[in-house]
């Protein structure tokens, strides 16, 4: 399976940008030429030098630290956010398709519900309703991925429970907890994991999307889509720091995109055309 | 032909049914948002500084007082009146303020919507026809940027570009016509990304169909084949998705009219979470909702018109 991934050229490049993404948010301090929070008002806004090959802000701080550090806290936001989504989706979603029946219906009228808030409308909500800062950023986005999982595992499981081993398993009296933990979820993994790795991504962009408004990662906090929020004076002064954050986000994203689908490539070798 | 309409009448009132218990359940979470935060509504809509008696006339007034399903039945039966209440900062109903800002967003939405079906058809069925070939690669690369990328820095580099530098159109505004084409190019750039993948994969498929080998046999054009067979077999699942953009287009104002200063709902969203008044919020984000889920249950009757396998059923 590694060996297929492998030799998609696109999913190992991918792949590549993750660990350099990993690597950077991991040994940022050290690599950061400056201080992402120490200010030098007189030298605000200046273009790049060798000093600061990303320029300053606002503030003066230097861009390429804050960008270094700003790794972190997307990495932190999505990992976090995505293992509770996760979490809470599949079990929502196993045991919807387990149960059938009222339990099925009113999980997934929930879903639908939660679902009618398109995109970043239902993170907003509940930022509305809990206030901004990166604990809360990370709870807005779980809210958001938890439909999205629920129906995935549901949808899988429902493919799965069919099947003949799992009426084996129900024959010889299996109980209902290693039915699903060891004959069903262990069967619908892959579409679980490709969806989980492209979330990764979609966390960083609905996260950085929030903080660019002023209700996610709040100042003085590096955060890549923060960094953009003076978007508009930064065009005009040092626009390669206006430049940078974004390539970032779209370089990190894009990858996450590229490897969920090499991974479901490698995973189910039938699904690819 | 009685038995057809009769069909597709069931099918109308089966999509109408399934509508109806979202629609309550957006409206109870907008709602219950005023009754999860922290403090007390009254003071909240009154405002912090308010003296105890206003805040006591306040919470008669908006039915505070009452118990909490008689206090949602009141907000439901008001909502679907066009009373949302009234707006904390400027004290003006919210269903006015949302009238008033409702059309700007409407106009980059669709004609978000209008970009995104035209490319994403173009680009999708070109990739399919050079499948595997440098251009399919091409495509697939672009698309898959132009989904990853954040709209709200996508309008930050096409204004550098087309506004800063080439000085093509105006970057911020809604002064002219020419002040919607930043916002609608990039609200409209991801969706044409998906539209377009959907569209390569689809095509791919129904280009493998019998039929479409029988058209070829049958001595037609090429283009023939693609526009009048296959294209219109991948519809079905094309629509599907532009009603599902829609909404995310709606919701993608939000940041893209921060950036270009459109004073439309999206901003007014924004505006109304950071100065906390939460009558706007809940007007606002209720209307989006249910614009939303109204456009998807329109998409499913068009199903219906469109695909005569689901009037049979």
């Amino acid at each position: 399976m590694l060996k297929r991934f492998l030799a998609n050229r696109a999913a190992a490049g991918g792949a590549l940008v993750i660990v350099a993404f990993v690597s950077i948010a991991l040994i940022g301090p050290s690599l950061a030429p400056h201080d992402p929070l120490a200010q030098d008002l007189p030298s605000n806004y200046e273009s790049s030098s060798w000093a600061h090959p990303l320029g300053t802000d606002h503030l003066g701080r230097d861009t390429l630290s804050r960008m270094i550090y700003g790794a972190r806290v997307s990495l932190t936001i999505s990992l976090t956010s995505v293992t509770l989504g996760l979490s809470i989706g599949m079990v929502l979603g196993l045991v919807a398709a387990y149960s059938r029946g009222v339990v099925d219906t009113l999980i997934m009228r929930g879903v639908d519900i939660l679902l009618a808030f398109p995109d970043i409308l239902l993170a907003i909500a509940i930022i509305a309703v809990l206030g901004a800062g990166i604990g809360n950023t990370i709870i807005a986005v779980v809210v958001y991925s938890v439909p999205i999982f629920a129906r995935i595992v549901r949808g899988a499981a429902l493919a799965v429970i069919e099947l003949d081993f799992v009426s084996a398993g129900r024959a010889l009296g299996a109980s209902h907890a290693r039915l699903i933990v060891r004959h069903i979820l262990p069967n619908c993994l892959s579409p679980i994991v490709v969806q989980a790795t492209i979330m990764l991504g979609t966390a960083i962009l609905i996260a950085s999307g929030l903080s660019f408004l002023g209700l996610g990662v709040q100042p003085p906090d590096p955060e890549w889509g923060a960094m953009l929020s003076k978007g508009r004076e930064l065009l005009r002064t040092t626009p390669v720091a206006a430049v940078a954050p974004g390539v970032a986000i779209t370089l990190v994203v894009l990858s996450f995109s590229i490897v969920g689908d090499g991974l479901r490539d490698a995973l189910d070798p039938k699904l690819k055309e | 032909m009685t038995g057809s309409l009769g069909a597709f009448g069931r099918h109308v009132g089966r999509a109408v049914i399934q509508v109806v218990p979202v629609l309550f359940g957006i409206s109870l979470l907008v709602f219950l948002i005023v009754h999860v935060i922290p403090g007390d509504p009254a003071v909240i809509a009154a405002g912090l500084e308010s003296s105890p008696e206003v805040i006591e006339r306040i919470r008669s007034e908006l039915g505070l007082d009452l118990p909490l399903p008689q206090q949602f039945w009141r907000f439901l039966s008001h909502a679907l009146q066009g009373d949302l209440g009234d707006s904390i900062r400027t004290g003006r109903p919210v269903a006015q303020e949302i009238a008033e800002r409702f059309p700007y967003t409407l106009r980059i939405a669709l004609g978000g919507i209008v970009l995104a079906t035209l490319l994403g058809l173009v680009v999708g069925v070109t990739a399919a026809v050079y499948h595997n070939r440098i251009w399919d690669n091409l495509i697939m690369v672009l698309t898959l940027v132009a989904v990853s990328t954040p709209s709200y820095w996508l309008a930050l580099m096409l204004m550098l570009v087309f506004s800063l530098g080439l000085g093509l159109v105006p970057s911020i505004g809604v002064g002219t016509p020419l002040h919607y084409v930043l916002p609608i190019v990039t609200l409209g750039t991801q969706s044409a990304g998906l539209i377009a993948r959907m569209t390569r994969s689809t095509m791919l498929e129904v280009l493998r169909q019998d039929y479409v080998r029988t058209a070829r046999a049958k001595g037609l054009v090429e283009r023939s084949v693609i526009y009048k067979h296959a294209l219109r077999n991948t519809l079905i699942p094309i629509v599907s998705l532009i009603g599902l953009r829609f909404g995310g287009l709606l919701a993608g104002t939000v940041l893209v009219e921060s950036v270009f200063a459109v004073p439309g709902m999206g901003r007014m969203i924004v505006e109304a979470v950071l100065n906390r008044d939460f009558p706007m919020i809940q007007g606002a984000v209720l209307v989006v909702a249910t614009v939303f889920v109204l456009t998807n249950l329109m998409v499913d009757l068009v199903y219906g018109i469109i695909d005569p396998r689901l009037r049979a059923t």
